[in-house]
Formats: structure tokens, C-alpha cells, sequence
């Protein structure tokens, strides 16, 4: 499941952002300080997960450390999905 | 990291303010810049914010306004421009930035000022989009060639086919360009020195008549472009007998030159005197293009146009009005251009 959710996030981000594009994107490696996600990159990035993977981030949650590496995006977006479960 | 926000103190927290605006923003920051746009402002001082770290006092971004005084519907209200809005590269993730705007918009909604604006820049958008406020005008740069010679470099790199495109195509260019001039008896000047009160009563004279614009008073004109001491502005004033009417502002800037405001009597020979000595100055001296920007709805901008200025890029201005009864005034003329911006 882990594996899906990054390998969206990856995908989205490969495909939408061109400096991404180049090498390999590992899955530690800084979105916002590299340049690779901006503001408005950012804003696209909430709206794909909110809609991939049936979640609401609030402003509280759009801190550097949900976003600024895949890995920690996979495990915020995990976190959310698990909180929703055990919310039913 | 938990981040929060904080009123920023233009005394003690100077030193800070300006070290965070170099690193995040703008090389131009400094004791000077400082001094003028947040301490010298004659409509009041600035108000900033800052964007903090609370684990280690680590200062991650901030904001800033800047009191300005507007004429609306013949009387004047206080508001504000938005600017020097800065976040550490590490910390866009949009949450610090929504703190940020949070905090300052809610000042204006408890009643600090009328209403305030900004011209955000593509990555501000992304802020003001979240916070569900679009942009209630639209800037566009117009523009006027003078010269060819730039742009023929572009086309082709052989010298002497260079040289024969530029020579004939500004030829051309200053053929179209001789319309402009004309007079009616105005007399068009180069003003140096401060602003007096002919220009206090010029701008009370106006008031809004032509659309909700910045009060240009002598003491906010000598101040925003007598006083800069980040740009070298040129005034060109407009009189018959010796009374003002008008007068425009240009900025040049190398090879290329602004028009940043134009202000006067809405007397289109006025206005058509000024902007035509203005381009003519810079075409002597060799400059490309004069650019022009404006709001897209500005009651001037179909003389500029006539003057063979050309639509270019637009970019959004964002007016925010703590009442409803906001809606009507962001319908209405605004006679904001390149001047009215922060700095």
C-alpha cells in the first residue's frame, strides 16, 4: 500500500514539475529547498492528494516537514489515511 | 518545527528584519532602504510581521505593509499595500505563508485600515488562491518601442544586415513617433527639486474624479520618487501660464525606461504632452522600449494606447475589504500604476 501511495506521489511529481524530471528522484531527496516545488507546486500537490487518496489537508498540516521529501509526503498522506480508518 | 507569528517592532527588531529581507528576498535590503520604506513613509510608518521558528527563535519569513492614503468617492481612507513578503525556501510549503497573511489580513478586518492591496507574484497567488481570494484587477504592462536595434540582434547576427534592419526600422519608428508631438501652449519641463504645495493642491483639486487613486501629496511625491534612495526617478510637470496641470514620472533603467505615473487634469493634451516629452527624452538617449504598467480598467490607458503603447503581460492585483460593501469600490476605476506599487 506504502509502495502505491509513494509511487503516485512520485509519478504526480515527475510529471508535473520539469526540474524533477532530470535525474533520479530519490525518495529523501528535498522538494521545496531544491526548487523543485514551489507556492503554486505546493497548492497542485494538496489538490492530487486530496483527491487520489480521498483526504482533507488542512493549512496546520502544509508544514515543510509533511512536504518537503516523497518519503515524508508517502507517510503524512499513510498517517491521514490510517487517522480516517480509525475514525469509522 | 512549529513556526509562529509575531508583530515585528521597526526598532529593536530592525536589525532583523533587514538581514531576513536580504537572505529571503531582495539584495537591495538595507539601512537605507529600511529607513525610507518602513520609518519615512508621511502617511505613516510600516507594519511588519514575522514568521518564527518557536523551537529556536530562528526567524523563517515575513510581511510587511505600508500605509497609504486614498481617495475614494471624494473623500480619503486610510489603507495599506502589501509587501517585502519573504519565506526561507525550506519553509514553502504554503503553512508558514498562510500564518503570515492570516495575521495580517485579520488586522484589516478588525478595523486597522479601510482596506488593503497587493500585487502578488505568481508564488503569492498560490497563498491568496488557498485563502479563497481572487484578484479583483488585473495589472498589464503596455509597451512602446523606440528602438529596433535590440531586437534585430535577435534576428539576425550578421553586423552590417544588423546595422541596415535597425537604421531603417528606427527610422520608421521615429516617423510614427512624430505625432506625439504637438503642443497647445503647455509648457513640458524637467523638475527638479522637492514637490511643493502646487502639487498638494493639484492632487486635492483631482480627488477622485477620475477613479480611486493614492492622495499625491507633495510630502508622499518628494518622499516615494524625490527621496528614493533605491531608484532615480524624473519628473516632467505640465503648466499653462505657469499652473500646474500635470506631470508624469519615468524611471530608466539601462536600455529600457518606465513610465511609472502619470497624474494631471484629464485634459488628453495634458496627458498626451507629458507622456509624448517623456518618450522623446528617452528616445535621445537611446532607450528600447517604454513600458507602462497600469490597471487593466485605468481611464488613461486607451491615451496610452493611442500613443502606440502595446498590451504586453497582465499580472493580478488583489484588493481585500474587511465589509462587503468592498465589492463595489473593486469594481470601480482604479488610477493605480507601476508607482502605487510598495516600493
Amino acid at each position: 500500500m506504502s509502495e502505491t501511495i509513494e509511487t503516485q506521489i512520485r509519478k504526480f511529481i515527475t510529471e508535473r514539475f520539469p526540474s524533477a524530471r532530470g535525474g533520479n528522484l530519490g525518495s529523501q531527496d528535498g522538494l521545496l529547498e531544491s526548487g523543485i516545488v514551489d507556492s503554486l507546486g505546493v497548492l497542485d500537490l494538496v489538490s492530487f492528494i486530496e483527491e487520489s487518496f480521498a483526504i482533507t489537508v488542512t493549512d496546520e498540516e502544509l508544514l515543510p516537514e509533511n512536504f518537503q521529501t516523497i518519503e515524508r509526503l508517502t507517510k503524512f498522506v499513510e498517517g491521514k489515511r490510517n487517522g480516517l480508518k480509525a475514525s469509522y | 518545527m512549529k513556526v509562529a507569528i509575531r508583530p515585528g517592532d521597526l526598532k529593536s527588531d530592525k536589525p532583523l528584519i533587514i538581514d531576513a529581507l536580504l537572505r529571503f528576498l531582495t539584495p537591495l535590503s538595507d539601512g537605507r532602504r529600511f529607513s525610507w520604506l518602513y520609518e519615512s513613509n508621511p502617511y505613516g510608518r510600516a507594519h511588519a510581521w514575522i514568521a518564527y521558528s518557536v523551537d529556536d527563535g530562528t526567524v523563517i519569513g515575513m510581511s510587511a505593509a505600508f500605509p497609504r492614503r486614498i481617495y475614494v468617492d471624494g473623500h480619503e481612507e486610510v489603507s495599506w499595500v502589501l509587501g517585502d513578503f519573504c519565506i526561507n525556501d525550506a519553509h514553502r510549503s504554503l503553512g508558514p505563508a498562510l500564518m503570515l497573511q492570516r495575521v495580517c489580513l485579520a488586522e484589516v478586518d478588525s478595523g486597522a485600515v479601510a482596506f488593503c492591496y497587493d500585487f502578488p507574484s505568481t508564488g503569492m497567488m498560490a497563498v491568496y488562491k488557498r485563502l479563497h481570494i481572487d484578484p479583483s484587477q488585473r495589472m498589464v504592462r503596455l509597451a512602446k518601442p523606440l528602438r529596433v536595434d535590440r531586437r534585430m540582434k535577435a534576428v539576425t547576427k550578421i553586423p552590417m544586415v544588423n546595422r541596415a534592419l535597425s537604421s531603417a526600422g528606427n527610422v520608421l519608428l521615429r516617423l510614427s513617433n512624430r505625432e506625439l508631438r504637438g503642443d497647445c501652449g503647455l509648457e513640458i519641463a524637467f523638475y527638479q527639486g522637492g514637490c511643493g504645495a502646487e502639487f498638494s493642491d493639484l492632487a486635492a483639486q483631482i480627488g477622485s474624479c477620475y477613479g480611486i487613486c493614492t492622495r499625491r501629496s507633495a510630502e508622499y511625491l518628494n518622499w516615494r520618487y524625490v527621496d528614493n534612495p533605491l531608484y532615480r526617478y524624473e519628473l516632467f510637470t505640465a503648466r499653462r501660464r505657469g499652473a500646474l496641470l500635470g506631470y508624469a514620472v519615468f524611471l530608466q533603467d539601462g536600455e529600457d525606461a518606465m513610465l511609472v505615473d502619470l497624474f494631471g487634469a484629464e485634459e488628453e493634451s495634458v496627458l498626451c504632452a507629458l507622456i509624448a516629452h517623456g518618450v522623446g527624452v528617452m528616445t535621445k538617449r537611446g532607450v528600447q522600449t517604454v513600458s507602462a504598467t497600469l490597471v487593466e480598467t485605468h481611464p488613461w490607458r486607451t491615451i496610452l494606447e493611442r500613443q502606440g503603447f502595446k498590451i504586453r503581460e497582465t499580472s493580478p492585483m488583489v484588493i481585500y475589504f474587511p465589509s462587503s460593501g468592498g465589492q463595489i469600490m473593486s469594481q470601480q476605476s482604479w488610477l493605480f500604476m507601476q508607482g502605487d506599487r510598495d516600493t
